[in-house]
């Protein structure tokens, strides 16, 4: 303080003279830079300018003055810049930021100006503004320093305290702007968002500060600044470098604790890169498996277990068109390209009214918008698959396309080998993508999606499997106003598989199943106020099922050829719900969806009499029905409620009641999915499935959103599960009924989530508790299991815990470990052995009595990223894994085999020694 | 180039890792043992005594079956009559005296063992009667291995029949290879002196039968008959076909529910075909249910059925394979009586040798030589009777 005061004696000293110098002068200047000005004026007026001539920029200024004062002239040349100047003793002294004060404040000596110390902002609790020197916060640092950005040109004259600091953040690599970042004033409670543009503006007193921005894929930065006045400081992130760090789930701060919904769970894609990986491929889905509530029944097991939910039970969206089956190689692998996934959405607990038609679940996946700026792209390569997405504009910031492809080269790998058994097999999938952007106007844009994969396999020499997805979608979105738009989606799917089977005898034959579906929805949003935020809409679904059709192969063959009845459906839904603010600590989500099916004709229906059991004895009537002829309606409605309360700020309180239905339903007898199930629509002797479930959920954030806690529990009771009689035969098969048990269950949990969001080490801690129980009873003793009682269904594994984390080591190096445990899946196992037709034979026990052995899993992983110079043709980095470090040996199932007429148990597992891989990643 | 190859062998490893390497075999223990009575009943249209076994499930680890004795086994039809069975031993019971199944007549089957618990089964038709019409054998490559396929055809006029079941018994003709009219028998225990030979040691015929439930059915095909259905299939490396070789098949028609759960019990059993997916194993629910508590478990099949069968007789030569090797591999030994070393090593005392190996407890079969240097033959060799039987079927035509 003394020095300033000194300072400011000093220039007081000598501003006498200053008016006098002030003379008049008459100049011009024509497309003349900043400096070339000054040099002119100096050399008119004949006064020395001090002045470094990296402050200015090229920018050219074209004047003429007449009888004007130096001093204004100056004024002028130094406007937009951050310049400060002084005409003092025949020198005019340029400074940047700093003003250089040549007189004290008006109020130095006494209690000042009553008016003038309204206008200073007393939150501030300053009294009197001070000049800001960098001497007073940074000693013996050179001014120029690169780390230090000044802001704003001091008005000597202003007594505005806080100042408007804006600007725009992009990402270094894409040049685009970075949206949702935060941006915030270290140790003031200051700050703010950017907006779709990466603009932020933030008001801040004069003063050194440090700006700090915080985002999950971004991390944290830091940058020193000085505020002068207002000004603007863009700057670039860099996804890479400093910010390897971030293993991040959700990706909106505080949303956990502030939404209404229960049981939702984002992941994020970024952070995918820095979890071990399987052969080499990132994969979403198989992150999303490592969440509280979402299971695999194993390594290579199909599907998803939701709460305890069958693995049909999950609405697979992608780009709002349905995915049958997002695998490829039973599992190992996952159908979703990582490099072309924007956002993951799981709800497990409150399904929003616009989805609906499947029980547990919905995974809402997104591709990413497309590079409206420049040409860029990604890619792996791994020991199994390759992996290129590339983007583009074609018309810049309006219209651009991103293309994506995997495939996998293992099988001419399988061809090389000269050992008959496997050079006959056969394994290989690819899956392609492409999606496209068009911002209309403001008001429209378009975006559509059209997805193929495909799967080929074969396991036994005589027969080939094959599998493939194809979707297509587009939506248009458009605004109509402030508070009303609205989407129009249209959304096609189809899945289909095959079975060749070409084996010596005369029995080969071609079989192809294919189902698919085509949605148009509507879908609005109507900011009523405040307090009420609508989204209503409609939508309507048909499905067509080419249950199968059998070809014979060959002349020899003497299979008929054989093609079960056609399905058709119609699943319509209308729905609206109202986000309701009640107040600032309660939140409700209120909707309802009124879903209606329809199974149409052509087609023919069997009758059963209802006192026997459903076999082709028992019918009594069979009726056909015309093409598009009603067969049989379902439908009801399905409330979706959710509510929050904030307990504390940082504390929020979640209830959830929510009702599904489904109408279509995967036909599989065998303990774990398979990509050669088939689905199957309701109809006349198939009800739809039907569940309630009833959550609730504490969630707190602390250490400033560092580390996120939830506690979510739920019960969840189920109608009409479908399964099936032992050794129930359910390929082409016209009857299903017959084979068909259907039963009640019922699926209880609690899951515990401990997220550390940052930092050197991040990652999360999760532990969930979750029981199915299934009831298949009927008054018929064929059509009991376990004597009708309840019985711990297939997907059945109390206990689960997950923890993954990453830690840096430097910014090149990171190592990421996951560890998995689980209960063993329920088994039925044999508890005796007999004799029968000469033969062993196994006697079973009840079933899902037994367990398999406990799963878990050690992972570990090191990112090496690429070195870091400015110029090179694309960011690189390596990823090395080994996946099950321990080579523990976990069972994938047991089963029990006749050799030779003894029985022999076998028990398979798909990993069971540890897998390394290494991967090279490139992004340019 | 060797790069490729480097990179090639370790993607194999990694893919062999997933899709082959990682099933064994566990050893199975019973961890709750379930004590349940087995009934086997297929009643034909054949007139003779009728067979139906008893038995009850035992350990995982164990080797022996345990049969149901003293049970009281009984079949009563629709225009009551009452068959009575009774025990023969090994859990087999006979009916008391012959009979045979006729259409449109209900039978069912009553058991009461002797811990005081009964079962009945569902009443059950005897199937329509669905003929044979051939047997015959082609040389075939199934999935690279050459060998004899056996198919069956059935005629074409097979009304209601639907659903088959077939059983095989294969006879084969074995003639030992070193088989010699002279026997080297050992005298005083020093002396060895050639004798005349049993010659029915020479020739023997043993028989097999099938042990897996072969199934098939009409219903799926484009025909109404069976034709060129595989019933066995016998590599050309196999030592049956050495003789001459013959094949009894039969043919069961059954009922639908038969059929399933015989269709069932083949699916619990075959399983493992892909690591990846797995049937839902359980129970199988037969038709013979516990009178006093339903839910008691019994497991089988109260099964009528029309049998129709036929036998095919062939040899390798007739499908120009080469001669099939022997059941055993021969150790023909060439030892010199007269060598007589010192018994370290006891390899060149070949008398010793000699001696001991035409003891009773060694009795290799004298091939030729005489009084120095003999050669001998293992047991199975020069004696068909060591491991088959020399008694010659009564169907058996050469």
């Amino acid at each position: 303080m003394k020095k300033l005061v000194i300072l400011i004696f000093m220039l007081l000293l000598s501003a006498v003279g200053k008016s006098q110098e002030n003379k008049k002068v008459s100049i011009s200047f024509n497309q003349t830079n900043r400096i070339d000005a000054l040099i002119k004026l100096e050399k008119l007026v004949g006064y020395q300018f001090y002045f470094e001539a990296q402050w200015f920029e090229d920018d050219l200024l074209s004047k003429s003055y007449k009888d004007v004062k130096i001093g204004t002239i100056i004024e002028e040349i130094l406007e937009d810049t951050s310049i400060n100047y002084l005409i003092f003793d025949g020198k005019v002294i340029l400074t940047k930021n700093n003003a250089i004060i040549d007189k004290l404040p008006d109020f130095y000596f006494e209690n000042g100006d009553p008016d003038r110390t309204k206008i200073v902002d007393t939150e501030l609790n300053e009294k009197t503004k001070t000049p800001i020197l960098q001497k007073q916060y940074i000693s013996n640092r050179v001014k120029s320093d690169g780390n230090i950005y000044a802001i704003g040109k001091e008005d000597a004259n202003s007594t505005q305290s806080k100042y408007n600091v804006s600007g725009r953040i992009r990402d270094s690599k894409t040049n685009k702007p970075i949206d949702n970042l935060v941006v915030f004033i270290k140790d003031k409670n200051v700050n703010a968002t950017t907006d779709g543009s990466g603009f932020y503006e933030l008001e801040v007193p004069s003063g050194f500060y440090e700006l700090e921005t915080s985002s999950l894929s971004y991390g944290k930065s830091k940058r020193k600044i000085i505020v002068y006045g207002n000004g603007t400081l863009n700057f670039s992130l860099n996804e890479s470098a400093e910010l390897l760090d971030e293993i991040v789930i959700e990706s909106d701060k505080d949303d956990n604790i502030k939404k209404a919904e229960v049981g939702v769970t984002t992941i994020d894609i970024k952070g995918l890169k820095n979890i071990p990986l399987v052969l080499g491929e990132r994969d979403v889905l198989k992150v999303a498996t490592t969440m509280p509530g979402i299971k695999t029944a194993g390594e290579g097991a199909l599907g998803y277990n939701v709460r305890g939910g069958k693995v049909d039970q999950n609405l697979i969206l992608f780009d709002d068109a349905v995915m049958y089956n997002p695998s490829h190689f039973f599992g190992v692998f996952s159908a979703i390209n990582p490099f072309a996934t924007g956002s993951v959405d799981i709800y497990k607990g409150s399904i929003p009214a616009e989805f609906g038609g499947r029980l547990s679940s919905v995974i809402d996946i997104s591709t990413k918008e497309a590079n409206m700026e420049k040409f860029s792209g990604e890619g792996n390569i791994g020991p199994i698959t390759g992996n290129l997405m590339i983007e583009t504009p074609i018309i810049k910031d309006k219209m651009s396309i991103l293309v994506g492809g995997r495939a996998t080269y293992s099988d001419w790998v399988l061809k090389a080998v000269s050992e008959e058994s496997i050079k006959n097999s056969k394994a290989s999938f690819y899956d392609a993508l492409v999606k496209f952007n068009y911002k209309i106007n403001d008001k429209n844009d378009l975006q559509a999606t059209a997805y193929y994969s495909n799967d080929e396999f074969s396991i036994t020499s005589d027969s080939v499997y094959g599998y493939s997805n194809r979707l297509a979608s587009i939506k248009w979105n458009h605004k109509f106003n402030d508070k009303n738009r609205a989407s129009v989606q249209l959304a096609t799917s189809e899945y289909k598989f095959s079975i060749i089977y070409d084996g010596v005898f005369n029995r080969n034959f071609d079989l192809g199943y294919s189902i698919n579906e085509t949605q148009l929805k509507l879908n609005a949003k109507y900011l009523y106020s405040k307090k009420h935020k609508f989204s209503y809409g409609v939508s309507s679904k048909i499905y067509g099922i080419k249950p199968g059709s059998i070809v014979p192969l060959g002349d020899e063959s003497v299979v008929e050829p054989k093609s079960v009845d056609n399905e058709r459906a119609l699943e319509s839904a209308l729905f609206v719900s109202d986000l309701i603010e009640v107040n600032k600590k309660l939140l409700l989500d209120i909707g309802v969806r009124y879903s209606l099916y329809a199974s149409l004709g052509a087609g023919t229906q069997n009758v059963y009499d209802p006192s026997q059991p459903k076999s082709s004895e028992s019918v009594i009537d069979t009726k056909s029905y015309k093409k598009n002829e009603v067969i049989k309606t379902y439908g009801g409605p399905e409330f979706r409620f959710s509510g929050r309360y904030f307990l504390s700020p940082n504390v929020s309180l979640k209830v959830g009641y929510n009702k599904t239905i489904q109408y279509s339903h995967l036909l599989s007898s065998n303990t774990t999915a398979s990509p050669v199930d088939s689905w199957k629509l309701s109809d006349l002797n198939i009800e739809p499935q039907r569940a309630e479930q009833f959550s609730a959920g504490v969630y707190k954030n602390f250490d400033d959103g560092v580390h996120e806690l939830s506690i979510e529990g739920y019960y969840k009771k189920m109608k009409n599960l479908l399964d099936f009689k032992v050794g129930a035969e359910l390929l082409l098969n016209e009857n299903i009924e017959t084979e068909l048990l259907q039963g009640e269950g019922r699926a209880y949990g609690a899951e515990f989530l401990l997220k550390k969001k940052k930092g050197r080490l991040n990652g999360w801690l999760g532990y969930s508790y979750s029981k199915t129980l299934v009831k298949l009873d009927s008054d018929f003793l064929s059509n009991q299991v376990n004597n009708g009682e309840y019985f711990p269904a297939n997907q059945d594994r109390p206990h689960d815990v997950n923890v993954v984390s990453n830690y840096r080591l430097t910014k090149r190096y990171s190592v990421s470990m996951n560890f998995n445990y689980q209960t063993g899946r329920p088994v039925t196992y044999p508890v005796g052995k007999y004799n029968y037709n000469g033969q062993e034979q196994v006697l079973y026990s009840d079933r899902n009595k037994f367990r398999i052995p406990d799963y878990y899993r050690f992972d570990v992983g090191v990112n090496i990223e690429g070195n870091h110079k400015n110029v090179k043709l694309a960011h690189s980095f390596w990823n090395i894994s080994v996946y099950n470090v321990l080579g523990r040996n976990n069972p994938y199932s047991v089963f029990f085999v006749n050799d030779n007429g003894e029985i022999k148990g076998l028990k398979s597992s798909i990993f069971s020694v540890p897998v390394p891989t290494i991967t090279y990643n490139f992004k340019f | 180039m060797r790069l490729n190859k480097l990179y090639r062998s370790i993607l194999l490893l990694v893919l062999l890792s997933i899709s082959f390497c990682c099933t064994e075999p566990f050893p199975l223990v019973t961890e709750s043992f379930e004590d349940v009575l087995v009934v086997e009943a297929t009643i034909t249209d054949e007139y003779k005594r009728q067979e139906i076994k008893l038995s009850r499930t035992y350990l995982l680890e164990s080797e022996t079956p345990v049969f149901e004795s003293n049970a009281n086994v009984r079949i009563e039809d629709s225009n009551n009559n009452i068959y009575n069975f009774s025990e023969t031993g090994n859990g087999l019971y006979l009916s008391n005296s012959a009979f045979q199944a006729v259409p449109n007549v209900a039978y069912k089957l009553v058991i009461s063992t002797t811990d005081g618990k009964e079962y009945i089964s569902n009443s059950e038709f005897l199937p329509s009667k669905a003929e044979m019409e051939n047997l015959y054998a082609e040389l075939v490559n199934l999935n690279g291995e050459i060998g004899v396929q056996v198919y069956v055809d059935t005629n074409d006029n097979l009304g209601d029949a639907n659903f088959f079941r077939y059983e095989y018994e294969e006879t084969y003709k074995i003639v030992a290879p070193y088989y010699k009219n002279l026997d080297a028998i050992v005298i005083a225990d020093e002396f060895i002196e050639l004798v005349p030979r049993d010659p029915g040691e020479e020739v023997c015929y043993s028989s097999n039968s099938s042990s897996e439930i072969i199934l098939t059915s009409v219903s799926g095909l484009a025909e109404n008959r069976i034709s060129k259905f595989p019933v066995r299939f016998i590599s050309m490396n196999s030592p049956t076909l050495r003789e001459r070789y013959s094949i009894l098949v039969r043919q069961y028609v059954q009922s639908a529910d038969a059929n399933t759960f015989y269709k069932v019990l083949k699916k619990l059993n075959s399983d493992g075909e892909s690591a990846f997916v797995g049937n839902q194993p359980g129970f199988i629910q037969g038709n013979i249910f516990s009178s006093q508590n339903v839910s008691d478990k019994v497991i089988g099949f109260f099964d009528l059925s029309s049998v129709s069968s036929k036998r095919i007789y062939f040899d390798y030569t007739e499908f120009n394979l080469d001669l099939p090797p022997y059941f055993y591999d021969c150790d023909l030994r060439l030892l010199d009586y007269d060598k007589v070393g010192s018994d370290n090593p006891p390899e060149q005392n070949e008398r010793a040798i000699l001696l001991y190996l035409l003891s009773r407890y060694n009795p290799y079969k004298y091939v030729s030589g005489s009084s120095s240097v003999y050669q001998l033959a293992s047991p199975e060799c020069g004696d068909c009777t060591t491991f088959s039987s020399n008694l010659k079927p009564s169907f058996w035509e050469d």
